[in-house]
């Protein structure tokens, strides 16, 4: 298994400890990975609101690095996953192709839509669910709250999954590394990061109200797929409790990393330490919590089914 | 026929301090749509439900409900679409569930108060002004094509999440009418509308895309908003957002990457201040963006097409002109 690491430009210059634990992970479940070091920033949603045009060539001359490498493309970040995925679907007609194409000839670049466009949570179910179990080593006993973050859940249309499909997958993940599933009613909303600088109040309201969603169903630590949303979540998460008015000091994790721990490695190898709200492992559930008591009184209800219709 | 369970939102002002669910058990066939279940259990169940319905055939826009937590339309959608195995065996389990449209208030029931999405329609002006007359060529009408397919039903607004935060943001609804108008070259009031974008909030949308895929008519919403950004700067209009993006394209240029390190500061010139605490979080995590990036390899080829996307730009000016 090879792939071409498109880490973002988040990645490399702030979210370094997402890349070291992306990296480390792939390197233990030998899943080879090829830095894409002529990969240019994808424009992140912004370059398209200057000139559209441009943000087609950009990332059709990103994918075309993977083709002649022929290699899938896989990233760490939502929003390069999704610039890509709406590049690649909107160059499927014809009459773009061809004008993107006549421009890519000019710098002797050539389109044809081959590349395979990838996130770290499909590479880990092409590895396989059932594999990934098989190396954990140090189940990693706390109740994760997922947040997916838009850009691999939306547009569906884009993505060609179903967001509830794509949602399952990063479950699936969550509890192969033995942690205890939280769901929430915010896990699949907006983390604020693209108006961040431009309306950072918003930002800090939406930030707070998801991360409170999270903290209300007892969530311990929250793990995003996404380096964006861990940027706001965690990093501005002391804005997100002032909007709010709460205090809240819910740790965020990328995703890769708590597969590594899953896997043994320690806090610091993951760059743990990096995250803005600290992080504590708990090696075990904690015994005084009456687990039964708790998923019985969160049963739901069902009773027969009232004003039945006959035709 | 096969009997389901739908778990329908009630909720009635005169006697209910708080909605509530109830089931009701409907036979359906798989061409059995959302609406003929509503008025199925109103004529022989319950008459005091209460929804909207209206052309029945999905051009009136009416009769959206959220469905099993999206918002759609209840003439529109069938059962098949939500159980697509309705013969399955697992299907006694299965429940749809009904309720009313986010982002507002509810009046009754499945009814909520849809004031604020058209009083948001008038602000986008869905009028032509000093028109011109121009002769209509095939060209005009694919540049509005999708925003005039709008049939205001409010799916978009209604699960929109910088609707849901910020009253002041015209919603996607909304911004696609505006679209319609600002592409329509008979209007004379191009610059007015794109102004009237920005001060209502269009670069608040945060791109979760919702828009996109509620959409009972494919307009996706979200590229109009995107169109009306790149207007907008076209005719100059300038401002913090706008200098944020523009950031990404000085990044490709000079390195071929997004300058993270001077983000803030292009971006909020002086109010960058009011980040200073954050810096200092991050950057005593080590958080801290190079000062001196490396170009990316082969960045010649981004710098030149980036040279000639300016020129299909100027060209393109030239045409309009």
């Amino acid at each position: 298994m090879k792939y071409l690491f498109y880490p973002g430009c988040n990645a490399e210059q702030v979210e370094k400890e997402a890349l070291i634990a992306t990296e480390k992970v792939c390197e233990r479940l030998g899943i080879e990975l090829e830095y894409a070091a002529d990969f240019s920033c994808c424009g992140a949603t912004h370059v398209d609101k200057v000139d559209s045009f441009l943000n087609l060539l950009i990332n059709a001359r990103n994918m075309i690095k993977a083709e002649k490498k022929h290699l899938p493309i896989m990233t760490i970040c939502n929003t390069c996953y999704i610039v890509l995925k709406r590049v690649q679907k909107e160059l499927e007609d014809e009459t773009i192709r061809s004008k993107v194409n006549t421009e890519l000839s000019k710098v002797g670049l050539k389109y044809y839509g081959t590349a395979k466009i990838l996130h770290f949570i499909d590479v880990i179910h092409e590895y396989g669910i059932e594999n990934l179990k098989a190396e954990v080593h140090e189940p990693l006993m706390q109740k994760v709250a997922p947040f997916y973050g838009c850009h691999y859940l939306r547009p569906e249309k884009d993505t060609g999954q179903e967001e509830l499909e794509a949602e399952q997958k990063v479950d699936d993940i969550i509890e192969a590394v033995g942690a205890e599933l939280v769901n929430y009613e915010r896990e699949s909303s907006c983390c604020g990061f693209h108006v961040t600088m431009a309306n950072p109040e918003l930002c800090a309201k939406m930030n707070g109200k998801n991360l409170l969603s999270a903290k209300a169903e007892e969530a311990e630590l929250l793990v995003t797929p996404c380096t964006l949303c861990h940027t706001v979540m965690d990093g501005q998460q002391h804005r997100a409790e002032k909007a709010v008015g709460e205090k809240i000091q819910l740790p965020v994790l990328h995703l890769p990393q708590i597969i590594g721990l899953a896997m043994g490695m320690s806090e610091k190898e993951l760059g743990i330490n990096r995250h803005v709200v600290p992080f504590k492992r708990v090696m075990s559930y904690d015994d005084t919590t009456d687990h039964d008591a708790y998923e019985e009184s969160t049963a739901p209800e069902y009773d027969n089914p009232e004003g039945s219709t006959e035709d | 026929m096969t009997a389901i369970i739908f778990e329908i939102y009630r909720y009635n002002p005169e006697k209910d301090t708080e909605g509530y669910y109830k089931k009701y058990a409907v036979e359906v066939l798989t061409g059995t749509t959302i609406s003929q279940v509503l008025r199925k259990i109103k004529d022989k169940a319950d008459g005091t439900l209460t929804f909207r319905q209206g052309c029945g055939c999905a051009i009136c826009g009416t009769c959206a409900v959220r469905i099993n937590g999206r918002p759609m339309l209840a003439c529109k959608t069938k059962i098949i679409d939500i159980l697509p195995d309705l013969e399955g065996a697992a299907l006694e389990r299965e429940e749809i569930r009904i309720e009313p449209l986010s982002n507002s208030k509810i009046i009754k029931d499945l009814v909520v108060d849809e004031k604020h999405f058209w009083d948001n329609v008038k602000k986008a002006m869905p009028w032509l002004i000093e028109e011109q007359k121009i002769d209509m060529e095939q060209k005009h009408i694919d540049d509005m094509k999708g925003s005039q397919d709008c049939i205001n039903c409010h799916a978009c607004s209604s699960a929109c999440d910088s609707v849901e935060y910020d009253d002041s943001f015209l919603g996607p609804e909304a911004f696609v009418t505006l679209h319609r108008f600002a592409k329509d070259p008979r209007d004379g009031a191009k610059i007015q509308r794109l102004m009237l974008a920005n001060d209502n909030n269009l670069w608040n949308c945060v791109r979760t895309y919702t828009c996109i895929d509620n959409c009972p008519k494919d307009i996706r919403p979200a590229d109009k908003i995107t169109e009306l950004h790149e207007m907008g700067i076209d005719q100059g209009l300038g401002g913090k957002p706008q200098r944020h993006a523009k950031h990404f394209i000085s990044g490709l240029k000079s390195k071929g990457k997004l300058d993270e390190l001077m983000m803030p500061i292009k971006t909020l010139r002086m109010e960058v201040l009011g980040f200073v605490p954050d810096t200092i979080k991050m950057v005593s995590k080590g958080k801290m963006p190079p000062l001196f990036g490396k170009k990316i390899v082969d960045h010649k080829e981004v710098w030149n097409l980036i040279q000639l996307a300016e020129d299909q730009k100027e060209k393109n000016k030239e045409k309009t002109s």
